[in-house]
């Protein structure tokens, strides 16, 4: 766990914050809807965001324990116990995520985004509560989708289409389309283990994105790769949100989230802290880390198209490589 | 609005699982073939270990028991019943840990695709049979050249006891993966049980020569051993010995009820196995 940065919990500088004037949005019903997001900022505005909400994915009070047998607490009955030690990655975590919508999940190391992440793309079940999908199979995509590393890019982009249910004469068929948009050029035939972490990232995105999934679920890869290619998987991204798909983006690039997505969740030891407008749930997760002050006004929303990438710096790669 | 296509808790429908299984066998297939070549292909010789490891295998074993031990006692073909003994048991020894491995390695897969995890340690006793089948080659060399027995018309039995070895060998992989992800421990008795395994199984020696002493009890006990079935057969596939009826009936016995009993339990608990894995 983090060490958190104040005495305060996210809990209290939410509360703090609404009793000086912020509108941030409980997680409650009204959170359960897309919440319509101010016209012109970001430049991110489509139409399916002020319609009628048509649910994607619906978790309900997921909750999900890891258990582990070693780092066990201290004293002799708990290293002796053939219990496992318990970490509650997620704690009721409800949520709705409608078509066409774009919903970010911010939180700081250790808070449970990558686990929530995995529960709604339905790859690992909770331990209580429940995940609904509608209209389709989420495709997720993570650092290191599982490629092989000794084969060559060519045939691990083979077996990822394959592992999401292809078979081989399907490939066959889009093979050359995947290995185009990878630019990868004569090192798509080059085993894996000697890609760069962008050349890894190019592979992983354009299988994912071959089977053209409308539900996308990316834990903190879109950021590497070069500029070429990173505007390239955002319009990718964006074409998916015009056909009414759905992306989740776990990402610490706070400018990003805010242009990028119509909705923001902060999760916090496990629990949804606030859900809605990306940039009014980020001030409150930057006041909680006191890395910005309430009253200071975001600098980073006028960037437009530019603030996509803007934040490599603070990227991290605590999920896994 | 569509009907929920995913309901996380809920467990996938049997025989529909089993057809998605099928619908995938692709993907077993080419992972397979992916790994046996991804595996030597940082090596100098490269796809030779294939037929070089299990050449190296059975001369180490030749030397230690069938010269320095001495346990030919009058086999004139001891050649040919150890290494076909310990070729078949290589195959079954593999897929008890490599089974496990699979999910372990593919941790990472699993974590971003769905699909029946069942395909990987299915994955993995293909990568073993194709070994096996490897080595079946150097096997067939050694002994024609050393005893002058060549195969015959009754190598044709080589399919039908493949087949069933590779059922048991798929139940044990899937079984052992049951057992051993949710307790990890029980891995690090793998080494030792399947070493016991060895000794107790008619590779290096015939059990029934060997331990005459033995009292009835434990004569029957160890002739449950899967193993005596299934190299009672081979036996038969390679070196054109009698085969015991019993044997016959063993291995479709062990081969098709293991078979069922691990997929069984595999498929009833993966949601509870997927949870260890992350």
């Amino acid at each position: 766990m983090t060490p958190r940065p104040g005495p305060v919990s996210a809990e209290e500088t939410a509360r703090a914050l609404e009793q000086r004037g912020e509108r941030v949005e409980r997680r409650d019903q009204r959170a359960d809807r897309a919440a319509p997001k101010p016209a012109g900022q970001g430049g991110w505005v489509r139409s399916a965001e002020t319609a009628t909400a048509q649910p994607a994915i619906v978790a309900r009070d997921l909750k999900v324990v890891y258990r582990t047998y070693g780092a066990r607490e201290k004293g002799i009955r708990n290293r002796l116990s053939v219990r496992p030690a318990q970490v509650v990655a997620l704690d009721g975590v409800s949520l709705t995520v409608n078509r066409g919508e774009a919903l970010g999940i911010i939180g700081a190391n250790g808070s449970g985004k990558t686990t929530l992440v995995h529960t709604l793309a339905g790859t690992f079940p909770p331990d209580e509560g429940t995940v609904e999908t509608f209209g389709g199979t989420p495709a997720m995509l993570g650092l290191g989708v599982g490629f092989i590393r000794g084969l060559s890019g060519r045939r691990n982009v083979y077996l990822g289409a394959m592992a999401s249910g292809m078979r081989k004469a399907e490939v066959d068929e889009v093979i050359d389309e995947v290995i185009e948009f990878t630019e990868l050029g004569d090192a798509i035939d080059r085993p894996v283990a000697t890609y760069s972490s962008g050349m890894y990232q190019r592979l992983a995105f354009a299988v994912a994105i071959q089977s053209r999934p409308s539900m996308l679920l990316l834990d903190e890869s879109l950021s590497v790769g070069d500029e070429g290619f990173k505007q390239k998987s955002k319009a990718k991204m964006e074409e998916i949100l015009s056909e009414s798909g759905t992306i989740v983006l776990v990402s610490h690039g706070m400018g990003r989230l805010q242009t990028f997505c119509d909705r923001v969740a902060w999760l916090d030891e496990g629990k949804l802290v606030r859900i809605g407008d990306p940039e009014r749930v980020i001030r409150a997760y930057r006041s909680h880390l006191g890395v910005i002050a309430p009253e200071v006004e975001d600098d980073d929303d006028d960037a437009g198209a530019g603030a996509f990438d803007q934040d490599d710096a603070d990227l991290e790669f605590d999920t896994e490589i | 609005m569509t009907a929920p296509s995913t309901t996380a808790p809920a467990r996938p429908q049997r025989f529909g699982y089993l057809a998605e299984l099928w619908r995938r066998r692709d993907f077993a297939w080419y992972t397979a073939l992916g790994n046996l070549r991804a595996r030597h292909s940082n090596t100098f010789l490269g796809a030779v270990w294939w037929v070089l490891s299990p050449l190296l295998l059975g001369m180490v074993f030749l030397l230690v028991f069938g010269i320095i031990l001495d346990t030919r006692k009058g086999d004139p073909n001891y050649v040919g019943y150890l290494l076909s003994g310990l070729f078949a048991f290589t195959f079954t020894r593999t897929v008890m840990t490599s089974g496990v491995q699979a999910m372990k390695t593919n941790a990472k897969l699993i974590s971003t695709r769905q699909f029946p995890r069942l395909l990987l340690p299915i994955t993995a006793v293909i990568e073993a049979a194709i070994g096996f089948l490897a080595s079946i080659i150097p096997f067939f060399l050694i002994v024609g050249i050393s005893s002058g027995q060549w195969p015959g018309t009754y190598s044709l039995i080589l399919l039908p006891i493949f087949v069933l070895h590779v059922l048991f060998n798929v139940g044990l992989a899937v079984f052992f993966t049951v057992l051993v992800i949710p307790v990890p421990d029980l891995g690090n008795f793998m080494q030792f049980l399947s070493r016991i395994w060895l000794y107790t199984s008619p590779i290096i020696f015939p059990i029934d020569v060997r331990l005459k002493e033995l009292s009835e009890f434990w004569f029957t006990v160890l002739s449950f051993n899967p193993m005596v079935s299934f190299l009672g057969v081979y036996r038969g596939a390679l070196l054109g010995r009698d085969i015991d009826p019993v044997h016959w009936f063993g291995s479709i016995a062990w081969g098709v009820g293991l078979l069922v009993v691990g997929v069984y339990l595999f498929i009833r608990n993966e949601t509870r196995l997927v949870r260890y894995l992350r």
